[in-house]
C-alpha cells in the first residue's frame, strides 16, 4: 500500500508557537482519515501544511511519494474543502464549481458538462445559475465539495466542513460523506473537533493535543484502548482514574481509563460511593459518582438507575478488563 | 385577583417619548429623517433642478438677457470647436487622472487591507488622510512651488544630473511645456496627489472584506497568483473602483482651482463654469456646462453595472 500523505519530522512554528511538533504520520492511499483534536492542537494547521498554505519550518512532507516542501499549493494534487467554504460571491454556483477546468483552460463544453455532472453529484441539479448567497449552508457545503472534486484529486482535504451545520444535517452529510468517499476511493483528510464526527466517519484517525501526535489508530484503538490521560479523557467522557484512586482500591499503576458504560451498581458488593447528581438521557441515565473525593461518571439503563436519588451510598463495580492502564501524557 | 403594579414608571418627557417612539416605530424614524428629506430633497437636488432648468434657457445676444423659452439652443453652443476642446480636455485629464489613481492606490489599499496590523493601520489611516487635512488651496500653492522652474523637483534633479529626463519630458508637445508648473503634466500630478485619498479609502474598504481563504481556495484550486488577482481579488475589489473612482473622475470633471493655479491657462470645465456664470452672465451656458459632468457620470455607472461590476456587492 502507498501512502497518500506522509509527515517526516515535521514542525511549524508560528514566532516562538509550536504548532506543528516533530510530526511523523503516515496516511494510506485510499482511506478516510480524520485529524481529531482540541482549537489550537496543531491539527489545522497540519491540514493547511498538506494543501501547501503553510510551509514546515522543519521536515518534509510527500503528498503520493512526492517531497512537496518547495511546490506551491496551485501546483499540488490536492483540493481542500474550506470551514467557511469559501466560494467566490461574485461566480454563480456553475462557475464556482468549473474554476479550476477554466484555470486548466479545459474546452467550454466539456466543462460544462463536467459541471453539470458533479452538481449532480452533490444533488444539486438545475442550482448552476444561482449566486453562492443565494443557497443554504448545507447547499454551501455541496458546492465547495463539487468545486473541489471536479479536477479529481488524489487527496481531498476537509476543514471541520460540517461545523457550520445543524445537527441533523450534519448526520446526513456524514453519511453522505462516506459513500461519496467509497465511490470515488481516493483519500480524505478530515480535520475535526467532533469525536463523534471522526468516529462515525474515519477508518483511522490521529487525536493531536499541543501540535504532537497523542495518539494514531482506528476508532475502535482510541475508544477502547486510549494510549493516554489526554486521549481518554478528550476522546467521549471516558473516567480517568488518578493513580491514587488506583492505589486506594490496591491497583498499581500510573493512570488508568475506565468507559462509564462498564460501571455498573450493585447493591451487595463493590467499592463505596456516593451519588453526585444524575440526568435522564432517554435510553439511559447519567450518573455522577464520587469516590475516595474523586468523580467518576457512569452511564446505567434506566431502569437501573430509577430508584436512585442524590446523596445516596451506591456501591459499584466494574470488570478489571475494562480498567485500561495508561501511559503519562506523551 | 389583586390587581398589583409591578413595572416601572415612565413618568416624565422622554420616557413618555420612548414609549411612543416603541409603539410607533415609524414615528422615530420619520423624526430622524425628516431634516436630512428637506436638505436633499429642496436645498440639493432643487436648486440642481433650478439650474438644470436653467440650460434650457438661452440668451440673447445682443442685450446679454436671459430669453425664459424652452430650447436646445446653449446645447448646440456646447459643440462649437472651442467649447468642444474644454470638454475633450477635462474628461481626457479626469480619465488619466482616474486611471493612474487606480494604479497608485491599489498597492497601498492593498497592503492596508491584507497586511497592516495594529499600529501599521493607524499609520496608514493618518498617512492617507493626513493630506485631507490641511487646506486644499495650500497644498496646490505647495505644488505650484514645488513643480516651478525655480523650483525644489528641478533643483534636486540638476544635483542628480538628471535635468536633461525633465526637460525631455517638458518637450513633448502638448502635455509639455515651459516647466512642470505650466504645464498639464504638473495638472495632472496635482489632480493624482490631491484626490489620492478618495480612490485609497473605498479600495481598501472593498479589500478589507476580501477574506484570506477566497486567495487560498484559488491557489487550491490551481491559480497562480496573477491568475488569482484577475480572477477573484480585482472583481472583488471593482466596487470599491469604481467608488474610488466615481471620486476622483467627477472631482477633476468640476475643479476649477488646480487647472488654474497649476497648468497651461487653457480652460476646463469648471473654469468655464465659472466664467459664465461670473463675468460673462451666461448662467444658461454654465449650466449647460454643468450638464456634462453629470451626463458623464451617469453614462459611465449605467456602463459598470452592465459590465457586471456591482455584481459583488
Amino acid at each position: 500500500m502507498t501512502s497518500a500523505v506522509q509527515f517526516e519530522k515535521v514542525s511549524k512554528h508560528f514566532n516562538n508557537v509550536r504548532a506543528v511538533d516533530d510530526v511523523d504520520l503516515t496516511i494510506n492511499d485510499g482511506e478516510f482519515f480524520a485529524m481529531l483534536g482540541p482549537s489550537g492542537s496543531g491539527k489545522t494547521t497540519c491540514l493547511r501544511l498538506i494543501a501547501g498554505f503553510e510551509r514546515p519550518t522543519s521536515g518534509e512532507i510527500s503528498v503520493l511519494g512526492e517531497p512537496v516542501k518547495n511546490v506551491p499549493p496551485y501546483r499540488r494534487n490536492v483540493n481542500t474543502v474550506f470551514q467557511d467554504y469559501a466560494l467566490f460571491p461574485h461566480l454563480s454556483v456553475a462557475e464556482n464549481v468549473s474554476y479550476a477546468l477554466k484555470i486548466k483552460k479545459i474546452d467550454k463544453t466539456i466543462r460544462r458538462t463536467e459541471t453539470e455532472n458533479l452538481l449532480d453529484m452533490v444533488r444539486l441539479q438545475g442550482y448552476g445559475d444561482r449566486k453562492p448567497s443565494e443557497l443554504s449552508g448545507g447547499q454551501r457545503q455541496r458546492v465547495a465539495l463539487a468545486r473541489a472534486l471536479i479536477s479529481k484529486p488524489k487527496v481531498l482535504l476537509l476543514d471541520e466542513p460540517l461545523g457550520a451545520l445543524d445537527l441533523k444535517l450534519r448526520e446526513e452529510m456524514q453519511e453522505e460523506l462516506k459513500s461519496l468517499q467509497r465511490t470515488l476511493g481516493i483519500t480524505f483528510v478530515f480535520v475535526t473537533h467532533d469525536q463523534g464526527e471522526a468516529f462515525s466517519m474515519a477508518d483511522r484517525l490521529a487525536v493531536f493535543n499541543e501540535g504532537r501526535v497523542a495518539q494514531l489508530g482506528t476508532p475502535e484503538d482510541i475508544y477502547y484502548r486510549p494510549k493516554n490521560a489526554f486521549v481518554a479523557s478528550f476522546v467521549g467522557t471516558s473516567n480517568v482514574l488518578s493513580k491514587n484512586l488506583l492505589n486506594s482500591l490496591g491497583i498499581e499503576g500510573f493512570a488508568a481509563s475506565l468507559r462509564p458504560e462498564d460501571i455498573n451498581i450493585d447493591s451487595e458488593n463493590g467499592i463505596a460511593a456516593r451519588l453526585i447528581s444524575k440526568s435522564f438521557l432517554g435510553s439511559a441515565t447519567r450518573l455522577s459518582l464520587e469516590i475516595n473525593k474523586e468523580r467518576l461518571t457512569a452511564l446505567v439503563d434506566y431502569a437501573q438507575g430509577q430508584h436512585l436519588k442524590e446523596n445516596d451510598e451506591v456501591r459499584v463495580s466494574w470488570k478489571s478488563s475494562a480498567l485500561h492502564m495508561m501511559q503519562p501524557a506523551p | 385577583m389583586i390587581h398589583t403594579h409591578t413595572l416601572p414608571d415612565n413618568k416624565g418627557l422622554m420616557a413618555k417619548l420612548s414609549d411612543l417612539f416603541w409603539r410607533r416605530p415609524w414615528v422615530l424614524l420619520l423624526a430622524l429623517l425628516l431634516p436630512a428629506i428637506l436638505w436633499l430633497g429642496i436645498i440639493y437636488i432643487g436648486s440642481l433642478v433650478a439650474l438644470l432648468v436653467q440650460s434650457f434657457f438661452s440668451i440673447d445676444e445682443f442685450s446679454g438677457l436671459i430669453k425664459y423659452e424652452l430650447t436646445l439652443k446653449t446645447y448646440l453652443e456646447l459643440l462649437r470647436p472651442a467649447n468642444l476642446d474644454i470638454i475633450v480636455r477635462t474628461v481626457t485629464m479626469a480619465t488619466s487622472v482616474t486611471v493612474a489613481a487606480v494604479v497608485v492606490a491599489f498597492p497601498i489599499a492593498f497592503y492596508a487591507a491584507r497586511y497592516a496590523r495594529g499600529r501599521w493601520k493607524v499609520v496608514f489611516y493618518v498617512g492617507v488622510m493626513l493630506p485631507l487635512w490641511s487646506s486644499y488651496l495650500v497644498k496646490v500653492y505647495a505644488w505650484k512651488l514645488i513643480l516651478a522652474k525655480e523650483g525644489i523637483l528641478n533643483w534636486i534633479l540638476a544635483k542628480l544630473h538628471l535635468g536633461w529626463a525633465l526637460d525631455g519630458i517638458l518637450s513633448i508637445p502638448v502635455i509639455g511645456g515651459n516647466s512642470l508648473s505650466v504645464s498639464y503634466i504638473g495638472t495632472f500630478f496635482v489632480f493624482l496627489y490631491v484626490w489620492l485619498p478618495f480612490m485609497v479609502l473605498p479600495m481598501q474598504a472593498a479589500l478589507e472584506r476580501v477574506p484570506n481563504s477566497y486567495l487560498e481556495a484559488s491557489a487550491d484550486l490551481g491559480a497562480k497568483p496573477s491568475k488569482t488577482f484577475w480572477s477573484v481579488v480585482f472583481p472583488l475589489a471593482l466596487p470599491g473602483i469604481i467608488a474610488g473612482s466615481i471620486f476622483t473622475f467627477s472631482l477633476t470633471l468640476g475643479d476649477y482651482i488646480i487647472p488654474q493655479i497649476v497648468g497651461s491657462s487653457r480652460l476646463f470645465i469648471g473654469q468655464a463654469v465659472y466664467s459664465h456664470q461670473g463675468t460673462a452672465g451666461n448662467i444658461p451656458l454654465a449650466a449647460a456646462f454643468t450638464v456634462v459632468p453629470i451626463v458623464i457620470m451617469a453614462f459611465y455607472l449605467w456602463f459598470a453595472k452592465r459590465k457586471g461590476a456591482f455584481d459583488a456587492l
